[in-house]
């Protein structure tokens, strides 16, 4: 049998492990496009292996070789610009984006490779037949092919929003914001009769709003995902029964949920701690998260860089409806929530 | 006198195979032979010391033998499958592909490639050579027909006197309170993740006052970096330190300013640190994984699973039990004994000049 203070700390193991787990940058846009230049990288090194294999065996077999041709073999290096692409400075390449554009950027990859190995094979079937005027055509269309790639993944990375790296937490950040007279009252929103699916709750704290949320949502139709980026301040919320705690951003929970899929979001204060830009870029990331009809509600204080009646104008501006303000003002919390169409 | 030459496909200073490779060119040196490191790539540290692998061709003589060090993938095993000077492998374990394709594909699949790499050398070896029993059934499955266990020549004694300003400076660090110690590069296999995870429940449930150094280079980027931001996210920014590039004497300051050495790391071929806690008379807390039980004998304490919560607990009981620190160490210095590690730099020339005996037609190697 075990006790509840055994099942908190079970919650707090798998939640530090979890958090490693996270941090994983496999299946990121940076990792999948390192990952494909390194294979880019590799299958070249197979090529090259393969010329000096063909060489080998022309001079065996005629050690008078035409000397241009021999000139044309020597010309022959694979994918020339693949050195100064993967080069680039990584901020050109760093920036990441959205899963979307993550299976685009590996087909993209495939495919220029295979088009690439394809222009490298039929230039070794010619020379052998004795013509090397592909030879040199081979090496400028291989230096095209790698900067089309470049430029597609490029391209790509420019349409998606920047989600990882962003909102870390401040120093001076730890001071938990009493929210209980704003917990019961956004709980008792989300309890629609015909309600339910998953709702992401960034900024667990002290877990004041997870319970109030766990314990009024019927466990059978609602889920509740809490995270938060600290684990000291994440670790009293894994006491709470019915809640999932993760070691995790605002942004990577939103992240970490399709577009329109969840039934609700509560981001409480991570809007506050940091600049304007980057608030906006999170509260638009869990509004394309919400499904039809969902909620978000934001937990404000005030003394963030935007007043309530300043986010109110910002969720509208984002397209949600019955937008509203409840709260005291001033120091005191105030719930600023919308409903996604 | 034969020259006895060795190949590995970089020479790292500060590294456990690099370090091997050194102190046994040294000693064959000393020996009378002939002996010269080739590598695939030059490190930009020890380039004055290492010559092309593609140059061995020209400079060859009869009667060479050939020690490839076997860890991780390179060109070198293709090449030397066509050689036809006899092969030794000293074989120093293949860390398992799974521990790096959460962070790095490409590294992943150069493991993959290393396995290929052993299958096809182990057998064409005239001896192979591994640093543990460990990996010594690793060798005798991938088909070598002869091997022998030696440890690495590195871990030798005696051990340097450690730097006192740096042991100060821990001191002044630690401001009395326990000092964690976890010595490795930082690659997945050895999980400091884990170890960092038990430090923050340690310092929550038993002292808040603990702190820890990790001893290590960054040998895969990817999970150096998350690293650094795990230790953020556990607010641990000031009570976890990342060391690396240490002198010997500042090395050993760790070892003498650290109050338990914790060593979670899922995959070992042998374990230098673990030699090195036990010389320096620090307790062991270990993952049973790998060679850690062979190395660490009943000289610390061996964990079945690494939780934070059992790491914590055992760290405790280690720090908290009197006469416990004392007792450990003490075995600790019977297990090193036990370990033959000082004897492991004879044992090694010997060895190397018997396979050179057997192949000049004098005596063959003897198990």
């Amino acid at each position: 049998m075990t006790s509840a203070g055994d099942q908190s700390d079970d919650a707090l193991e798998r939640l530090l492990a979890d958090g490693f787990e996270r941090l994983s940058p496999r299946g990121s846009p940076r990792w999948i496009t390192e990952d494909a230049f390194l294979r880019l990288a590799e299958t070249r090194a197979a090529t090259e292996r393969l010329l000096d294999h063909v060489r080998g065996m022309l001079a065996a077999l005629n050690p008078s070789a035409d000397p241009e041709l021999a000139s044309g073999l020597v010309r022959i290096r694979p994918w020339p610009g693949l050195d100064e692409a993967s080069g680039r400075p990584s901020g050109q390449r760093r920036r990441s984006g959205r899963d979307a554009a993550l299976a685009d950027v590996a087909d993209l990859v495939a495919a220029d490779s295979r088009a690439v190995i394809g222009e490298v094979a039929a230039a070794l079937t010619a020379m052998v037949g004795g013509t090397d005027a592909r030879v040199a055509d081979l090496a400028a269309d291989t230096i095209r092919v790698v900067s089309s790639l470049v430029a597609r993944v490029e391209l790509l990375e420019g349409r998606t929003g920047i989600v990882d790296e962003l909102f870390p937490v401040p120093p001076g950040a730890d001071a938990d914001t009493d929210l209980s007279s704003a917990a019961a009252s956004l709980a008792s929103w989300f309890t629609l009769p015909e309600a339910g699916g998953e709702v992401v709750h960034a900024d667990v704290g002290d877990g004041t709003v997870l319970r109030a949320l766990v314990s009024a949502l019927d466990p059978g139709r609602w889920r509740v995902v809490a995270g938060d980026p600290r684990a000291d301040r994440a670790a009293p919320a894994c006491a709470v029964d019915g809640g999932e705690v993760r070691l995790a951003t605002g942004a990577e929970l939103v992240a970490g949920a399709g577009r329109r899929s969840l039934a609700g979001v509560v981001l409480a204060g991570c809007v506050e701690r940091v600049a304007v830009a980057d608030a906006l870029v999170l509260v638009r990331g869990a509004t394309e998260a919400l499904a039809p009809g969902g909620r978000l509600a934001l937990l404000v204080t005030g003394n963030g860089p935007l007043a309530p009646a300043q986010w109110s104008r910002a969720l509208e501006h984002l397209g949600l409806r019955d937008v509203r303000v409840e709260g005291a003002g001033g120091d005191q919390v105030s719930a600023v929530t919308g409903v996604a169409w | 006198m034969s020259g006895i030459h060795q190949f590995v496909p970089l020479l790292h200073r500060w590294d456990a195979v690099g370090e091997h490779v050194r102190v046994l060119r040294d000693l064959l040196r000393d020996a009378g032979h002939a002996s010269d490191v080739y590598t695939e790539l030059p490190d930009p540290e020890t380039v004055s010391e290492t010559v092309p692998y593609t140059e061995y061709e020209h400079r060859a003589a009869p009667g060479d033998v050939l020690v490839y060090q076997l860890a991780t993938r390179s060109a070198i095993a293709g090449w030397l499958r066509t050689r036809s000077e006899p092969l030794v492998v000293n074989y120093h374990s293949i860390t398992p592909p799974a521990f790096f394709a959460p962070w790095s594909d490409g590294l992943a699949r150069a493991q993959v490639a290393c396995l290929a790499d052993l299958a096809s050398l182990a057998p064409a070896a005239a001896l192979g050579i591994a640093v543990s029993r460990f990996d010594e059934a690793e060798l005798v499955a991938a088909g070598c027909p002869r091997t022998e266990v030696i440890p690495v020549a590195n871990a030798a004694g005696p051990v340097a006197e450690p730097d006192a300003a740096e042991l100060a400076r821990l001191a002044a660090w630690t401001a009395g309170g326990p000092l964690w110690l976890s010595v490795g590069r930082l690659a997945p296999n050895k999980a400091h993740e884990a170890t960092m995870a038990a430090l923050f429940v340690y310092r929550r449930d038993v002292d808040p006052t603990a702190r820890l150094v990790v001893v290590g280079g960054p040998a895969e980027p990817h999970y150096a970096a998350a690293l650094q931001r795990y230790r953020g996210r556990l607010g641990l920014d000031g009570a976890v330190a990342f060391r690396t590039g240490l002198s010997q004497g500042q090395l050993v300051a760790h070892y003498r300013a650290a109050a338990v050495l914790v060593a979670l790391s899922g995959h070992e071929g042998f374990g230098v640190p673990l030699v090195e806690a036990m010389r320096a008379g620090l307790p062991v807390v270990a993952l049973a994984a790998g060679a850690t039980p062979e190395t660490l004998g009943d000289a610390g304490v061996l964990l079945e699973r690494s939780e934070p919560r059992r790491v914590a607990a055992a760290v405790a009981d280690v720090l908290r039990t009197p006469g416990r620190s004392a007792a450990l160490a003490g075995a600790g210095a019977a297990q090193v004994d036990r370990l033959g590690v000082d004897d492991a730099p004879r044992r090694l020339v010997e060895t190397l000049e018997r396979v050179a005996e057997a192949a000049s037609g004098g005596p063959p190697p003897t198990h």
